[in-house]
């Protein structure tokens, strides 16, 4: 068990981050009330073991972490659902149509949600911007090439589903009942 | 750069780059403006990425959860606090009941003499003198470090002088014969500088038990207690010879 964060310390940390930490748990988890019990339960992880933050410039990547690992924890139980597979998504981007549709925030949603969560979490860090690959390597304890290989193939098949749903209709993109990307 | 450098580092080409350095950074760009088949699709990249990264950032968050977060962060530091303060007390307890029982035992074994007389004898230091006389056995046990400790015996009887170890302390053990008499005492003599005195056991006897078939005395005297194991009787032999009157003039 870590030292406890200071009142101080811990309200600095919600601050700098209650937000973006929240947008995360609701992408990954896809309900505000999940991510409200996400975060929280992130912040009292966090304020309990504050003495493992070792650079509190890393305090960012070290909450998502705590973040996913709490999500994760929570989804153990519920592998069996129904997840697409990525496997015959090929990693080149397609030709995008011009003009580009909009994408409505829950129609992104959806299709998160039809992701496992190996392809799920690095999409959600790559849109935030606020990570780079080696900070996604970092928080999914992966080798960089892996991660990468993942988005691509997880980018692809977003575009193809969100900016081409003709294409995502036929497309490569099978629906399947198990997590085994 | 050609078109196949630039394909492969267009992925790290991201708003908050930190994949790539500036040369690189510098160089790409330069290609895809350039490029009449990379400029287009990195335009339509960045753009597809916009669109996305905008919706995927597009999320309410709730008016009062940053109330709600410190609210129940503070209720945990409560929770927190109590723990611990339990914990601190239960320990403090602990520790303080451990504390109190070392003390004890350092106490007891440091304090209170025993009476290990045949042990003692075996594990004795022969410092061997004999037979002397008191002032013999006073300067003796001088030289040791014990000053006036050779108390009026009849030194007649002594056998050996040594040093014992009482209690990991090195204390003077003086054996007596009666030779006669078919009588023998061991005298351990234990100074008030090493041990707490006040702790012998007034009932000696009812200690040192009849294993050995010795029986104890204690002959206090001032800064010294001389605990006595004798077989036979009594231990006034012990005693010195008290002249009777009249007797000193040869009648």
């Amino acid at each position: 068990m870590g030292t406890p964060g200071s009142q101080r310390t811990v309200q600095r940390l919600v601050d700098d981050n209650y937000g973006a930490l929240y947008r995360y748990a609701y992408r990954l988890s896809g309900s505000s009330a999940d991510a409200e019990d996400l975060t929280q339960e992130a912040f009292c992880k966090a304020q309990s073991n504050y003495g493992q933050l070792r650079d509190p410039n890393r305090a960012r990547p070290w909450l998502f972490s705590i973040l996913r690992n709490a999500y994760l924890h929570r989804v153990r139980a519920d592998r069996q659902a129904a997840c697409v597979s990525l496997d015959g998504v090929g990693e080149l981007p397609e030709p995008l149509p011009e003009p580009l549709p909009d994408v409505d925030s829950e129609q992104l949603q959806q299709a998160l949600n039809e992701l496992t969560e190996v392809y799920r979490t690095p999409l959600i860090l790559y849109y935030f911007d606020d990570f780079s690959y080696r900070d996604i390597a970092e928080q999914m304890d992966l080798p960089m090439g892996t991660v990468m290989s993942r988005l691509a193939r997880a980018k692809s098949w977003l575009r193809g589903r969100l900016l081409q749903p003709a294409a995502a209709a036929n497309g490569g993109a099978e629906r399947r009942a198990t997590d085994g990307l | 750069m050609d078109c196949k450098t630039a394909r492969l580092l267009l992925d790290y080409l991201r708003p908050n780059n930190r994949e790539l350095d500036a040369a690189e950074t510098r160089a790409l760009e330069d290609h895809l403006t350039a490029c009449d088949d990379c400029g287009p699709l990195s335009r339509g990249e960045r753009r597809a990425d916009e669109i996305i990264g905008r919706a995927m950032r597009q999320v309410d968050v709730p008016d009062q959860l940053r109330g709600r977060l410190l609210a129940r962060l503070e209720e945990r530091r409560g929770d927190h606090r109590r723990v611990w303060r339990r914990y601190g007390v239960r320990a403090f307890a602990a520790a303080a009941a451990l504390l109190l029982l070392v003390l004890g035992l350092w106490h007891w074994y440091a304090v209170r003499p025993a009476f290990p007389a045949v042990q003692l004898l075996t594990d004795a230091n022969n410092i061997g003198i004999s037979p002397p006389d008191q002032k013999q056995v006073d300067a003796t046990l001088k030289g040791q470090g014990f000053e006036n400790a050779a108390p009026d015996y009849n030194y007649n009887h002594l056998s050996w002088l040594f040093l014992a170890n009482v209690e990991g302390r090195q204390t003077p053990l003086m054996l007596f014969n009666d030779r006669g008499a078919r009588r023998q005492a061991l005298v351990y003599v234990l100074p008030d500088t090493q041990f707490d005195l006040n702790a012998l056991p007034p009932n000696p006897n009812a200690q040192a038990g009849n294993e050995y078939e010795y029986k104890c005395a204690i002959d206090r005297r001032d800064h010294y207690a001389y605990v006595v194991y004798y077989t036979g009787d009594d231990p006034d032999w012990l005693q010195p010879v008290r002249q009777q009157p009249g007797t000193a003039n040869g009648n």
